[in-house]
């Protein structure tokens, strides 16, 4: 359905970026984002909701106690980190079913209903194919022969190596005014995201409670992350028919908006409620599983390159630096490697280019090799 | 010298006049008359005397005759009556009175008439005699028809009827008016062309008057009921503006109110965007017409929902009216005859949906000879055949439209778009024939199909299907029937098949059976009875769900069947009190019996519909009640004539409906479903109130109306916040019942003649919805009332059309609306890295207003009348300013950051030029 929209475009049809004429603002409402992984340690995260034309970080909630709860009424207390995060090391949980709760500063009760522990089954593979433009389509395959529920959920990070435009070999000391050899690498460096769009699949109307090439990633063939080595982890979650259902209106309402025949966007409620004002909005919901992953690698040689790679890069210019000016050399820019002496040994001079397209940590990445890198 | 001509002919005709008056043994009356109009004068004279008077009612209306006479002769009567005026009488061999003005009549042609001899004078003057008498035969036309035999029967009134029918191609002529002036007594034909009309005895003057038609009269002479065929001329020239013609007085004189109806030549000029001239692109121009945005086929009428319009087809209902996700209408212009649209004051003979009743008639196929025609548009071609199967008795039509949209996108670029398919058809087929005189027959047949995939991923396909048979039986001139019978199906079918282990296909269909009897009593002058009965079966498969291919590993699930049989009883009496009053009663009785096979889940009581508090399953066998319904539906509609021009109007009326569609989506989406009443999903109901003003101006060309109403609709379908309705068992759980209320005015200027016409209206509308359940979860908005979809509260259309000359014209047409309701974010915040929204109430806010401008020019051939083909061409640019109107906005989550975005479906001028001939 959502591909209706290109029907449009083709009768001339378009979507323009709209801003609706001061949308009111209402109160911040408590959100409360957070799985608590029965093999790991877990986090939970407390924020605020707010205005849509804010464009700070979300108001983190601190101060606050979070507790998980199970059935007989004992007591888990996570430990307020950073930034609204509340952890929590890796416990035994032996109960079947637990809730969460969250006292906030002022002193507001909020819990979530009770939630099974569901465990996930392990990823049976990681796959993917060419596309027909030549891009990359990830799927995920899996299956459970031991639960009936058949709900699933995938988060994954990918991670993916890049180049800047050019390596650095040598470094400008400002103070003395003098050129070094570069110690560390700013040509490597290493970017990791996070899955931004919910990825939910239920096998209920199958036979068997399997996941067949499910559609996790596409990326394109003139993508950077493609360039060099990409590297993709994916998390499975198994959640319950409560969580799939909460998930799926998320994601109908908030990514499967905008065609002819999209669904009306409405309100959805999570599993928490306030205790202390029952009509108090609160956001987010509860679970409690386990989660498998699996990691795969693409390197460029398994992949046909494109003429061009879509990188910041694209612009970037190198300039000569001669020897003689060196003294005076000054500006946004980093020295790259030396100009050779066309007629002996040596150089006579370095080539520099602007910081932003010599320092690959510039554009988001690390230069440490993850340790998962091979 | 031409002068002079005429004088000499006046003389003789006087004289000529004087002695056959003369030659009369005359029979001599007495009487007295004080200030009489003279039809009083002339009826007296016809009670007393042989003779019979012809005129013109128009040129007598000032005439008043004071005389007091004794033993005189007719003749020496009407001397004296009409001594110093410009009447002039001519009296026949028949004892036929003609009564003209300036001249008198010849009533026989000159003895020398057919001789070849005389003098060169006498030529000349034979000459200009002839040129009179063509003025006499062109009276003589309009002779006297005799009805009935004199003196059978004591009443005095009786009644004609007979069917109207296109001279040209045998076609009946729907809603012509048959009418005499003084006193004003008119019907309309029916759908069959048929009427029946009741008159004082006596001599009248018919006049048929229909759009499209030239006008007719005819001179009856009614002795007792009887039967009287009229064949009118077509006009040949459709691009003069015929239209409405007898529609105007309509307005202001019929009974009925809040009826719209649109004819064939109207809509051909409404520009359109890709082409087609599209029945329900004209409907929406009318007041009280709304839809949530273009592209969509589904219509608001009066604020409600647009499952609650009927939508016939031949009388046989269709559950989809779309094409290519609405771009077109289901129903192919070029075989459509008629469509009426009533928003209220819906009489009894229809019901089953509860805002309004969209009735479109095909054509009959020409009795008498051959004939096609067809168009070629950018994006679709169409084609239609007719022709006698026996000449003047039995004749067909068929007509195919398609689509080469498959084809042009494949010619596309974009691998998007290559992959993508769409498609569509349509086939009709007609057939009638005449048995006898009395019995009629009418068989048609329809089928539409649509399939459409994009990007190559999951197709979908609807069809609509029907069959219609009809008998039309007169039993005498005052009572006829109708009986129908006829089949409407509807299915739809999503298959994917890209991952063959999930592969599947899921369908839908509805069969519905219809029979009914339609009958219409003509009691007398005063009294029009209409009464009959009707049942409908509905068999619904609400979902089928099976898995393609050897690897899928889908499992078949089929929800259950639903059935049901609504019938109904209706009788109903159109009462003309007095010229200035008249009324209309009906009632309509329906009945709807929801029967098994069938397993119905038992919700705990108290506890809101979930799965949880499912306690019990109740299994029905084959044909069992399963739950029951129905009751009165009462319509009224009076009418009252303030002065000639003006009258204003009221009615009521009560609707029941007992099949309701299912979507959560803004507009109709091809995979909506349709949903039968049962236990828990309770029938709606529809009260409407309506009061309107109706003036027309002295010449009749501009008519203005305004119409108020205020609407209640019980047990309206909501849905719950992402309520699952496809292949849910037990969707009573995820629907919501609702209250709804609209109401609004509708003002509406129409010039209806001249090179210049067209109308202008304005609509302010509202339609609310409160939805307060006995839990949160069933209460919306805290159970306040809250705009529905379609609330649009202020919208204004003109539609104008010129004409330069008879090739050349053009239409403009203008719409302006209020955006439509929609829910907003209020907030953003952050789930697992990703920015997600915070909804407000919802539709508490609107999209921006919608304005668009289409123009079209419109080029006939030349207007010889025998030529191999008529050929047209329209040109027309739709959203001349290329406005970017908003059909959604929405905001989404993408790349983890919420961005809002307007859709709109048009956002350029989009310019079309079609192709039309017929032959």
């Amino acid at each position: 359905m959502k591909r209706l929209a290109f029907m449009f475009i083709f009768l001339s049809g378009c979507i323009d970026p709209y801003a609706p004429p001061g949308l009111k603002s209402s109160e911040a409402i408590l959100v409360i984002d957070g799985f608590i992984d029965v093999t790991n340690e877990s986090t939970i995260k407390l924020s605020r909701s707010q205005n849509l034309t804010d464009n700070n970080l979300p108001k983190s909630e601190t101060g606050a106690t979070v507790w998980v709860e199970d059935d007989n009424g004992n007591n888990f207390f996570l430990s307020e980190g950073l930034d609204g995060v509340y952890s929590l090391p890796a416990q035994s949980f032996s109960s079947i079913k637990y809730r969460l709760n969250v006292k906030t500063s002022n002193s507001k009760l909020y819990v979530s209903d009770f939630e099974m522990v569901t465990l996930s089954p392990p990823i049976d593979s990681i796959t993917w194919s060419l596309t027909d433009d030549l891009g990359v389509q990830i799927h995920a395959n899996t299956h459970d022969p031991e639960t009936t529920e058949g709900f699933y959920r995938w988060t994954f990070d990918e991670t993916w190596l890049y180049r800047s435009a050019f390596s650095s070999v040598y470094v400008y000391d400002f103070e003395s005014h003098s050129v070094a050899l570069r110690a560390d690498d700013i040509y490597n460096c290493w970017r990791t995201a996070k899955s931004n769009d919910l990825l939910i699949e239920s096998t209920t109307r199958l036979s068997e409670n399997r996941v067949s090439q499910y559609p996790i990633a596409y990326i394109k063939q003139d993508d950077e992350r493609l360039r060099f080595k990409y590297s993709i982890l994916v998390k499975q979650y198994a959640i319950s028919k409560n969580a799939f259902n909460y998930w799926q209106q998320l994601k109908k309402t908030t990514e499967d908006l905008g065609t002819l025949f999209g669904p009306l966007p409405s309100q959805v409620t999570g599993n928490f409620k306030s205790i202390s004002n029952p009509d108090e909005p609160v956001i987010g919901y509860f679970s409690i599983g386990s989660t498998t992953s699996s990691r795969i690698f693409i390197p460029w040689q398994q992949l046909i390159a494109p003429p061009f790679y879509n990188t910041p890069y694209q612009d970037c210019e190198s300039y000569s630096l001669m020897m003689q000016d060196v003294p005076n050399f000054s500006g946004p820019f980093l020295l790259t490697y030396g100009i050779p002496n066309p007629n002996g040994p040596g150089i006579i001079g370095y080539y520099y280019g602007l910081t932003s397209c010599v320092d690959c940590r510039l554009s988001g990445g690390v230069n440490v090799e993850p340790d998962f890198w091979e | 010298m031409k002068l002079a001509h005429s004088f000499l002919i006046c003389l003789l005709f006087t004289c000529l006049a004087i002695t056959q008056a003369f030659s009369q043994r005359d029979k001599l009356i007495s009487g007295e008359f004080r200030n009489q109009p003279f039809s009083q004068l002339v009826r007296e004279l016809e009670q007393k005397t042989d003779y019979r008077f012809f005129f013109n009612q128009a040129s007598v209306d000032s005439l008043v005759v004071t005389i007091s006479v004794s033993n005189k002769s007719v003749s020496e009567i009407l001397d004296e009556v009409f001594r110093n005026s410009e009447y002039r009488y001519a009296i026949d061999e028949n004892q036929y009175v003609y009564v003209t003005t300036q001249e008198p009549i010849l009533t026989e042609l000159p003895s020398d008439f057919f001789s070849r001899t005389g003098s060169a004078s006498d030529r000349l003057r034979r000459k200009t005699d002839n040129s009179r008498f063509e003025d006499a035969e062109k009276v003589k036309i309009e002779k006297l028809i005799t009805i009935g035999v004199r003196g059978s029967t004591n009443k005095t009134t009786a009644s004609i009827a007979g069917y109207v029918r296109n001279k040209k191609s045998g076609e009946p002529v729907i809603g012509a008016s048959v009418l005499i002036e003084n006193p004003l007594i008119g019907v309309a034909t029916d759908p069959n062309g048929y009427y029946s009309i009741t008159l004082p005895k006596g001599t009248h003057q018919l006049k048929i008057r229909s759009m499209g038609m030239k006008n007719s009269e005819r001179n009856v002479l009614l002795h007792s009921d009887g039967k009287l065929n009229i064949e009118m001329d077509e006009d040949v020239l459709p691009l003069k503006e015929v239209v409405i013609e007898s529609e105007r007085d309509e307005r202001v004189l019929g009974l009925q109110m809040g009826l719209e109806r649109i004819d064939i030549k109207t809509m051909k000029q409404i520009p359109v965007a890709l082409g087609e001239a599209d029945i329900l692109k004209a409907v929406l121009t009318l007041p009280g017409v709304q839809s949530v945005g273009e592209a969509t086929v589904g219509f608001n009428v009066r604020g409600g929902a647009t499952d609650q319009n009927l939508i016939l087809f031949n009388e046989a209902t269709i559950y989809n009216p779309s094409h290519l996700f609405g771009f077109f209408s289901a129903f192919n212009a070029d075989l459509i005859k008629n469509v009426e649209l009533y928003k209220s004051g819906i009489p009894a003979e229809y019901g089953g949906r509860i805002s309004s009743v969209l009735d479109v008639t095909t054509r009959e196929g020409n009795k008498r000879k051959w004939g096609g025609s067809g168009g070629i548009s950018p994006i679709t071609g169409r084609f239609a055949l007719e022709g006698p199967i026996v000449k003047d008795k039995s004749s067909f039509l068929i007509g195919g439209r398609s689509t080469y949209s498959d084809w042009i996108l494949k010619q596309l670029s974009s691998s998007q778009l290559k992959n993508s398919e769409a498609s569509f058809y349509d086939l009709n087929l007609n057939i009638s024939h005449e048995i006898n005189s009395k019995n009629n027959i009418y068989a048609s047949g329809y089928i539409s199909k649509d399939r459409f995939k994009l990007q190559g991923d999951t197709s979908y396909s609807y069809s609509n299907k029907v069959i219609s048979a009809k008998w039309r039986h007169i039993f005498s001139n005052k009572f006829f029937g109708v009986l129908t019978g006829n089949y409407s199906g509807y299915d739809y079918t999503i298959s994917s098949e890209n991952n063959p282990v999930n592969a599947f296909d899921l369908s839908y269909t509805i069969q519905q059976l219809q029979a009914k009897a339609d009958f219409s009593y003509f009691l007398n002058a005063k009294h029009t009875l209409s009464f009959g009965v009707s049942t409908i079966n509905y068999k619904l498969s609400p979902g089928t769900l099976s898995p393609t291919g050897s690897e899928s590993l889908v499992i078949p699930d089929v929800l259950q069947n639903e059935q049901a049989l609504e019938s109904a009883l209706y009788v109903g009496d159109n009462f003309e009190v007095s010229s200035k009053l008249s009324l209309y009663g009906g009632l309509r009785y329906s009945l709807y019996r929801n029967y098994g096979p069938r397993d119905l889940y038992v919700y705990q009581n108290g506890s809101p519909k979930d799965v949880n508090s499912i306690i019990d399953t109740v299994s029905y066998s084959a044909g069992e009640k399963i739950s029951t319904s129905g009751g009165p539906e009462v319509r009224l509609s009076a009418r009252y004539s303030l002065l000639r021009n003006t009258s204003i109007k009221i009615s009521y009326n009560r609707m029941r409906q007992y099949i309701q569609m299912l979507s959560n989506t803004t507009a109709i989406s091809p995979t909506d479903i349709w949903k039968l009443s049962d236990p828990y999903i309770k029938p709606l109901i529809g009260d409407q109130l309506s009061v309107g003003y109706y003036r027309n101006s002295r010449t009749k060309s501009i008519e203005v109306s305004i119409e108020a109403y205020y609407k209640i609709m019980e047990n309206f379908l909501d849905y719950k916040g992402g309520a699952e309705l496809i292949l849910n068992h037990h969707i009573e759980t995820d629907v919501l019942n609702s209250m709804g209320k609209a109401y609004g005015a509708e003002f509406m200027v129409k010039k209806t003649s001249g090179k210049l016409n067209g109308w202008f209206s304005y609509t302010y509308s509202r339609s609310l919805i409160k939805t307060k359940g006995d839990s949160d979860a069933e209460t919306i908005n805290r159970g306040e009332y809250y705009p529905s979809n379609y609330d649009k509260p202020h919208s204004v259309n003109f539609i104008g059309n010129y004409k330069f000359n008879r090739r050349f014209s053009t239409s403009v047409n203008m719409v302006y609306s209020t955006g439509r309701p929609i829910t907003l974010p209020l907030a953003k915040y952050s789930i697992d890295g990703s920015e997600r929204l915070l909804y407000s109430d919802r539709n508490q806010y609107r999209i921006p207003d919608y304005f668009r401008t289409d123009v079209s020019l419109n080029i006939e051939g030349n207007h010889k009348i025998r030529k191999l083909a008529h050929s047209f061409w329209s040109i027309s640019v739709y959203n001349l300013t290329g406005r970017r109107n908003a059909y959604s906005v929405y905001f989404k989550s993408e790349n983890g950051v919420v961005n809002g975005y307007k859709l709109s479906i048009f956002g350029n001028a989009i310019p079309t030029i079609t192709y039309n001939f017929k032959f």
